[in-house]
């Protein structure tokens, strides 16, 4: 481990000549080598048996990844504001599905003595916005929402925006931006 | 920035969301369990050649456009 094994492999050894000096020498390193060839070679298999299955694909469920990876952040710890990068993440790098945005929403809750408090949750949903589905990163459950049901929620002031420069386009104007949010930044 | 470990966090949601009744696919199981190993090995994006960490991306549903950008962040990520 830690070793510059495909140093050794690839370029000092090109042919192969000394495969068996650096078995002896590095075997910890060379098994190492060996496994990672294994694991691609049942990769491959495994690819084009797919690639021969129509069936594979499902398209993009939106839903159904989002719960299994609030599931799996829950499985790893992962809770609060640690959720959100995760969150933001795999939205970006096309993972949810395409054409998926995320917006982080604070969402207004009473709290006892002091009257009220903010929880941070991000509102993931299709550029279509026809449903939101919005993870509170308290309680790390998932609410779905139609378009008429968050609007109701930003104006009877349970939901705000976290960040006036990333909003919800598909609510436009139905939803007020406020002017001055500078907290929080992302 | 995408590091190996939302790789490890998003490659675990594909094992769960394969898993689930609703979804689930046997070999799909299998090959996340196997990019799972891959992805443990220290280093693993610098003891792999290029086309195969692609081939991982792909597998964890990145998006093609993203694919280049993501190998490149999660490559300096590990040096």
């Amino acid at each position: 481990m830690g070793l510059p094994i495909c140093g050794i492999s690839s370029i000092c050894d090109p042919n192969k000549k000394y495969q068996n000096a650096i078995k002896k020498v590095t075997p910890l390193a060379y098994q190492e080598i060996q496994s990672i060839d294994n694991y691609m070679k049942m990769l491959d298999t495994i690819r084009s048996e797919e690639a021969n299955n129509e069936e594979n694909s499902k398209g993009d469920d939106l839903l159904g990844k989002l719960s299994a990876l609030v599931k799996t952040m829950r499985d790893h710890g992962i809770s609060g504001m640690e959720t959100l990068p995760s969150i933001t993440i795999s939205s970006s790098v096309g993972f949810l599905g395409a054409n998926t945005k995320n917006t982080w929403l604070k969402e207004i809750v009473p709290d006892g003595e002091k009257g009220s408090r903010y929880i941070l949750s991000i509102a993931v949903y299709n550029e279509n916005g026809k449903e939101f589905h919005v993870i509170n990163s308290e309680s790390m459950m998932i609410e779905t929402l139609s378009r008429e049901d968050i609007i109701k929620r930003f104006n009877s002031g349970r939901y705000e925006y976290q960040n006036s420069q990333y909003t919800i386009k598909a609510l436009g104007k139905e939803v007020s931006i406020p002017n001055n949010n500078k907290r929080g930044e992302r | 920035m995408p590091t190996l470990n939302y790789l490890k966090l998003i490659n675990d949601t594909l094992i769960n969301y394969y898993s689930d009744s609703q979804n689930k696919d046997e070999k799909k199981i299998l090959k996340h369990n196997i990019i799972k190993e891959v992805l443990n090995i220290e280093r693993c994006f610098e003891k792999i050649t290029k086309e195969e960490a692609i081939g991982i991306l792909k597998d964890l549903g990145i998006s093609k456009d993203k694919l280049e950008n993501v190998y490149q962040e999660v490559l300096q990520s590990q040096m």
